[in-house]
């Protein structure tokens, strides 16, 4: 199983047999085949990133790996729901952190990343073909039909296509806010130079 | 919850943009990682101001905003760079009626929408140039670049965006795919498709058809995806055929595949 977008999990993977109680307990009794534990750290990311955090992969991973050893140790938790009790590690973390190095200045943020060049515009458009072509064919057409026209004429579409599939808006916009982040996260790995292969993995939970 | 639950949800555009005070945002911090229904009303929201940001739709505070928080993440860039490319393919799909979709034609054009973006995979075009759309990715571009002062000269402003992805070269030849492009467009941008294993780099040189002189050159190009990418500088490229070499870079190295692309008048 795929452990998360840094690569593989710190610590965890060291322990097979914890790692497979931790992903039972994220899984809260159902069996995700890892994806609780996918979604779990991209939530993570996002929290460390939004918080301007200098390297949020790592402060996900650190996050997860501690709740998994206090697992590990106590043998359960029940303090909090899984969710609930990673958002108060991840706090922990996060303070820490802050603690230990100032977040990135804006300026210095956007200089890390070298001018985007008209390549790397192709070399996406290139992979966004790619990874529609990997969609289930009524994901695809969600997505094409989601985001055409502007304003009005998008908003109209929308609810033609919500009435279509029988859904509300509000439905419809979390379905196509799935499909969008599962394009996403391919079109990424796609740019980063994955294997196609590799695509298969970005599936809808 | 309303209908169009997320654009019009200002506090978690508020949050978005880091513009809460720190109370509330916290409790958004939490809600963020444990509440599944939050964290994806969260994520519509968030695509949706990505959108209005590349549509030019979002203006005063919320723009500035965007501007100095939201783009000064990597990750968060990495965002408005993907729905920049959703967006060309949106833009392309309008391109055959030059216009706006007509309501009652929408979802049929579903299928088009799908037709078409298949079929500029087979025959291995994929041209965008809705001057609308032109206009806002570039904005994003200079926005960015004004950011980070010293890196080199920003695009220039409006400057036309052309992209194309070519197949490799089947025998037998088959349609010249074609582009058109637009009046100060600076670069035209080019995916090669690789058809055999990787080489550790390439070069890839343009050249008119018929002609063994080379107009110009690459520095030295990785492969990512079974794909070369090449920007060539638009002011050679006028009404004609062209082939752009691919080599593997090394002593004596011969080409590895002619990629045929037509330049027709704008």
């Amino acid at each position: 199983m795929r452990a998360g977008h840094s690569g593989k999990p710190p610590d965890i993977s060291q322990d097979q047999r914890a790692f497979r109680r931790f992903l039972d307990w994220l899984d809260e009794g159902s069996d995700s085949g890892g994806q609780k534990y996918l979604e779990m750290h991209r939530r993570l990311v996002a929290y460390f990133d939004h918080k301007n955090c200098r390297s949020p992969q790592e402060l996900a991973d650190e996050t997860l790996s501690r709740v998994a050893r206090r697992l590990d140790e106590e043998g359960s938790i029940t303090a909090a729901a899984p969710a609930h009790y990673c958002y108060i590690v991840a706090r922990f973390v996060f303070l820490e952190h802050q603690r230990r190095a100032a977040p990135l200045p804006i300026d210095e943020a956007v200089s890390l990343e070298p001018d985007p060049a008209a390549e790397d515009r192709a070399q996406r458009l290139h992979c966004l073909n790619q990874c529609l072509s990997r969609l289930e064919p009524e994901h695809r057409e969600l997505i094409l039909g989601y985001y055409q026209g502007e304003q009005r004429v998008k908003i109209t579409l929308r609810r033609q296509l919500a009435a279509r599939l029988g859904v509300t808006m509000n439905a419809l916009s979390i379905r196509a806010c799935r499909i969008r982040d599962r394009l996403e996260a391919c079109v990424r790995a796609c740019a980063s130079g994955k294997a196609p292969e590799a695509f298969s993995e970005f599936r809808i939970i | 919850m309303p209908v169009e639950p997320t654009r019009d949800d200002p506090i978690l555009v508020r949050y978005l943009l880091g513009s809460l005070p720190d109370e509330q945002a916290e409790r958004l911090d939490e809600l963020s990682v444990s509440d599944d229904e939050f964290v994806w009303r969260l994520r519509a929201a968030e695509n949706d101001l990505v959108d209005a940001y590349l549509r030019n739709e979002l203006s005063g505070e919320t723009l500035e905003r965007f501007r100095t928080f939201y783009l000064s993440s990597a990750q968060r860039r990495e965002k408005v760079k993907f729905a920049e490319a959703l967006m060309a393919l949106g833009a392309q799909e309008r391109q055959p009626s030059r216009g706006r979709l007509g309501l009652p034609a929408a979802i049929p054009r579903w299928g088009l929408a799908l037709g078409l973006a298949s079929a500029l995979v087979v025959i291995g075009v994929l041209v965008y140039d809705n001057a609308g759309l032109r206009g806002r990715l570039q904005r994003a571009e200079r926005e960015r670049a004004s950011l980070a002062p010293g890196r080199g000269p920003a695009p220039a402003p409006d400057a036309p965006l052309v992209a194309m992805v070519l197949k490799p070269p089947v025998r037998g030849g088959g349609p010249i795919p074609e582009l058109s492009v637009p009046t100060g467009a600076e670069r035209a941008a080019f995916a090669l498709r690789l058809e055999t294993g990787d080489f550790p780099a390439y070069v890839v040189s343009l050249k008119n058809v018929g002609g063994n002189q080379s107009l110009w050159r690459s520095q030295e190009l990785k492969s990512a995806s079974g794909v070369v990418s090449v920007a060539v500088p638009a002011n050679l490229l006028r009404v004609g055929d062209y082939i752009l070499q691919l080599a593997a870079v090394g002593p004596n190295s011969e080409p590895l595949a002619n990629y045929v692309f037509r330049v027709a008048a704008r």
